[in-house]
């Protein structure tokens, strides 16, 4: 299984912290995510940067595979202060 | 070290020993961006001991600073940050050097900045957050990054060479503090946490946030490395 992390944006909008998917392409771990949890909108995933391993992956590298027992962070871009 | 500095900064040596002060009251820090990062960060950093600061934004204080802007008030409401901060600033340390600009830092020249040792990034604009991640690296310096928006922060150490947050920003414009907004509390934390792990980074102690970001949580008490 991998662990997935939500972050800001997905965190407070969904109230969901962590899940835990079957391995997979980060498009097959999201159209999962997105079975269970319907009330999440897509296009919060497309918008949203998947850390892996110390790297971000942006919507055109979600074909990366993660293999069992790794972790994913979805999180989204900030500026602020 | 004076006396009057050894009493006034004697109360960090809990952390660091006196040797370690000096080599932060010696290195030249260019905070960019004043706002609730920036603001607290430059305050931490001069009651730390650091005794040269580089401030730099182009902005006034508007309404809509006084909730989490440090030094902000109905009094300086238009008056340019980086003046209201060295002014505030030589409250805490008289002797304290701080150059300011208001320029942009897209328009202040590399060889005018050559004796920065360390860039804080404390900026609201994604793109000006990957002009200053390259112009760290142009200077071959230490970079620390921030961020924050609602709950959340992130802070990470970023060294010469390391283009994580031009890989993380890329072309994006807008952050989501847009929709998350910016309380009171996270900037002054998030900034707090930037500074530890500034000195940590500086004193050699172990931190995790070196080429990776460090993502704070301060509804749940979460802190996330992005590395582990």
């Amino acid at each position: 299984m991998v662990n997935v992390i939500f972050y800001n944006l997905l965190r407070s909008k969904y109230n969901v912290k962590e899940i835990k998917v079957k391995a997979g392409t980060i498009h097959n771990i999201v159209e999962y995510i997105l079975l269970t949890h319907p009330e999440i909108n897509r296009s919060d995933f497309e918008s949203s940067v998947v850390f892996h391993k110390g790297k971000p992956i942006h919507l055109r590298g979600f074909d990366k595979k993660i293999e069992d027992d790794e972790e994913i962070i979805f999180t989204h871009f900030v500026g602020g202060g | 070290m004076n006396n009057k500095n050894i009493e006034q900064y004697k109360n960090n040596l809990g952390i660091m020993t006196s040797t370690e002060l000096q080599t932060i009251q010696n290195k030249k820090i260019m905070v960019i961006g004043l706002g609730g990062l920036g603001g607290h960060t430059a305050d931490n950093l001069v009651r730390l001991g650091v005794a040269k600061l580089m401030l730099v934004d182009f902005d006034v204080f508007e309404t809509s600073n006084l909730n989490r802007q440090l030094y902000s008030t109905q009094d300086n409401l238009g008056e340019y940050k980086v003046h209201v901060l060295r002014e505030q600033l030589h409250k805490i340390n008289q002797d304290c050097l701080i150059r300011v600009s208001i320029e942009k830092i897209e328009d202040i020249l590399i060889e005018d900045l050559n004796d920065v040792d360390y860039i804080i990034d404390a900026v609201d604009s994604p793109q000006t957050k990957v002009y200053i991640s390259e112009l760290a690296n142009k200077l071959q310096i230490p970079l620390l990054h921030g961020a924050c928006a609602g709950w959340y922060g992130q802070v990470g150490i970023i060294l010469p060479g390391c283009t994580l947050i031009k890989d993380m920003y890329q072309n994006e414009l807008h952050g989501i503090e847009a929709e998350l907004l910016n309380p009171s509390f996270t900037p002054a934390a998030v900034a707090a946490i930037m500074v530890s792990e500034f000195v940590k980074y500086i004193t050699n102690k172990k931190t995790a946030t070196i080429n990776q970001l460090r993502l704070i949580d301060l509804l749940n008490d979460e802190f996330i490395g992005t590395g582990e």
